[in-house]
């Protein structure tokens, strides 16, 4: 019977004991400033796990200690050792090779990339020789050329203005993302594809908190205000939070 | 190694000479069917409702891959979350059960013949479960003139029909991937315990863990200042499936992910041996 008690003391104990961990990761994870209230709360369920776990040893002392003293407790303290340390060692050396996989590592894109060349047939010569140069390096680039005269319904379902137009430009799609080339440069095609495949969202933080020009609300779309720069940069795949530099604490005081 | 394959054959037989394969398979296909038949219908409705209003330019943009295999994969992620810890549960808990682990233990097998064995059986199972939904998008990629892709989307023609071969493989192989990461927590969760039941909660909550990681990640990182993303933060996006499996899903194939999922597995087999091998000096 004292053993079923202390078993679930033990277990309580550690239910605590992880619940301090996690509260007191959630801390670090939430930023550099920790504060006292939630610190409080980490180390009273670390001092109850503490607490409830010691207990179950000192409620099966005896049956401890009489476990220390047989040669079964040397023989698991021993071959158990040596078998945690070698999962531990396992682990550690998968986690080594998977740390080197983000270093050292290659992708495929298996969603195929669409170039729509927009252009009147006799302006259309540059352009084929350079996309007929990465159609042929690889099978995925699918090449499709629209006279903007004879079939502006296309255009319409690509949401070209005809304005826009010009001299001609390039429509490159992958999945649900285009994008669109005007200077018919090997430089600018390659450009457009690494942003189209750059999955990762990059983050352009706006500075607030001290009078600075605003992306959003009163003011930010006239001369002074940033909105139309951070809507340029969130058409070029960057997402645009703001930022403050100093972390207010919970009293609204400004450290 | 060569009485791995011993043992796998004979706990996918013991699957199949009780009612516990047949029983998920059935379930399996039925949901895979209804999640398949409600992403149809999720699609055709969005069609509709293009068609009605006259936007048809957005009705070019749709694209199959992005908006019904898509979302079928993603649904069929949950199904697994729940399925495959009932697969696993049975595999080290049984043993003690009946009482067949000291003849396991004492018989000429080395401890990752006997891991390795109950875990590939694990994983051929979740193969065929993604063989079988397979076949699902396989409908799709019949020609528009049939009658089944008719039936499906009311004959309307769509701009491009078919959808895209990789990007649907990529998707299974993400799902499979996901599959066997899953099976190797199962197995592990089964060496720990002699409650079959138990194995199956504790997998369940090894798996929701490992999905929820990332949230853990993005809610600490959210409430602090701006910006502050910290090492832990990462290491914990790396850890939850959820980032790794979006991008196979999306398509994209990057040594990264597969590295992750093969680590996961390897670092959820060695725990296993080492807790079923403890019996021996605990």
């Amino acid at each position: 019977m004292m053993k079923v008690w202390s078993s679930l003391l033990m277990a309580l104990g550690g239910v605590a004991f992880l619940f301090a961990v996690l509260s007191f990761l959630m801390q670090l994870l939430s930023g550099p400033v920790l504060l006292w209230n939630e610190l409080v709360w980490s180390l009273g369920n670390l001092l109850v796990g503490l607490g409830l776990m010691g207990t179950a040893i000192f409620s099966n002392l005896d049956g401890f200690r009489e476990r220390m003293q047989t040669g079964e407790a040397r023989r698991a303290g021993k071959y158990g050792t040596s078998a945690v340390l070698t999962a531990a060692l396992g682990i550690a050396l998968l986690g080594l090779l998977a740390f080197m996989s983000t270093r050292y590592h290659t992708r495929w894109d298996w969603t195929d990339l669409v170039v729509v060349g927009v252009y009147s047939p006799m302006a259309a010569v540059p352009a084929k020789e350079l996309l007929e140069r990465y159609s042929f390096i690889s099978e995925k680039v699918k090449v499709e050329w629209l006279d903007p005269e004879r079939q502006p319904g296309r255009l319409r379902e690509l949401e070209i203005e005809p304005e826009r137009l010009r001299e001609g430009l390039l429509h490159v799609t992958i999945g649900e993302e285009s994008v669109e080339v005007r200077e018919m440069t090997e430089e600018a095609l390659t450009n457009a594809i690494v942003k189209l495949t750059r999955r990762e969202q990059k983050k352009v933080y706006f500075v607030i908190g001290h009078n600075e020009r605003p992306t959003e609300g009163d003011g930010a779309e006239e001369a002074t205000g940033f909105a139309f720069a951070a809507e340029a940069l969130t058409n070029e795949n960057c997402s645009t939070p703001s930022m403050r530099l100093f972390a207010p604490t919970r009293s609204g005081a400004v450290h | 190694m060569r009485h791995v394959g011993a043992i796998a054959g004979r706990e996918l037989r013991s699957l199949f000479v009780s009612p516990v394969a047949y029983a998920v398979l059935t379930l399996f296909s039925v949901l895979a069917g209804f999640f398949f038949l409600l992403s149809v219908q999720g699609f055709s409705e969005a069609i509709n409702y293009y068609q009605q209003i006259g936007q048809f330019e957005a009705l070019r943009g749709i694209n199959l891959n992005n908006q019904l295999i898509g979302p079928f994969i993603q649904v069929m992620w949950i199904v697994f979350l729940f399925l495959i810890p009932g697969i696993t549960m049975g595999l080290f808990a049984m043993e003690k059960t009946n009482g067949t682990e000291e003849l396991l233990m004492t018989s000429p097998l080395t401890m990752w013949e006997l891991v390795l064995g109950k875990y590939l059986a694990a994983a051929a199972f979740v193969t065929l479960l993604i063989l079988m939904m397979g076949f699902f998008p396989s409908l799709l990629f019949l020609d528009g003139d049939t009658p089944v892709l008719g039936l499906l989307f009311g004959g309307f023609d769509l701009a491009d029909p078919d959808p895209e071969g990789l990007q649907t493989l990529a998707g299974l192989l993400g799902l499979w991937l996901l599959g066997l990461t899953y099976a190797a927590v199962g197995t592990f969760a089964s060496s720990v315990t002699r409650n079959q039941l138990v194995a199956f909660f504790l997998a369940l909550a090894l798996l929701l863990v490992l999905w929820l990681l990332s949230v853990v990640a993005d809610l600490g990182v959210a409430e602090g200042a701006a910006g502050t993303a910290t090492g832990l933060a990462s290491v914990l996006t790396w850890l939850s499936t959820s980032d790794h499996f979006d991008k196979l899903a999306r398509g994209l194939i990057d040594t990264r992910d597969l590295a992750y999922f093969g680590f996961m597995i390897g670092a959820f087999l060695i725990l296993t041996k080492t807790a079923v091998e403890s019996v021996r000096w605990r």
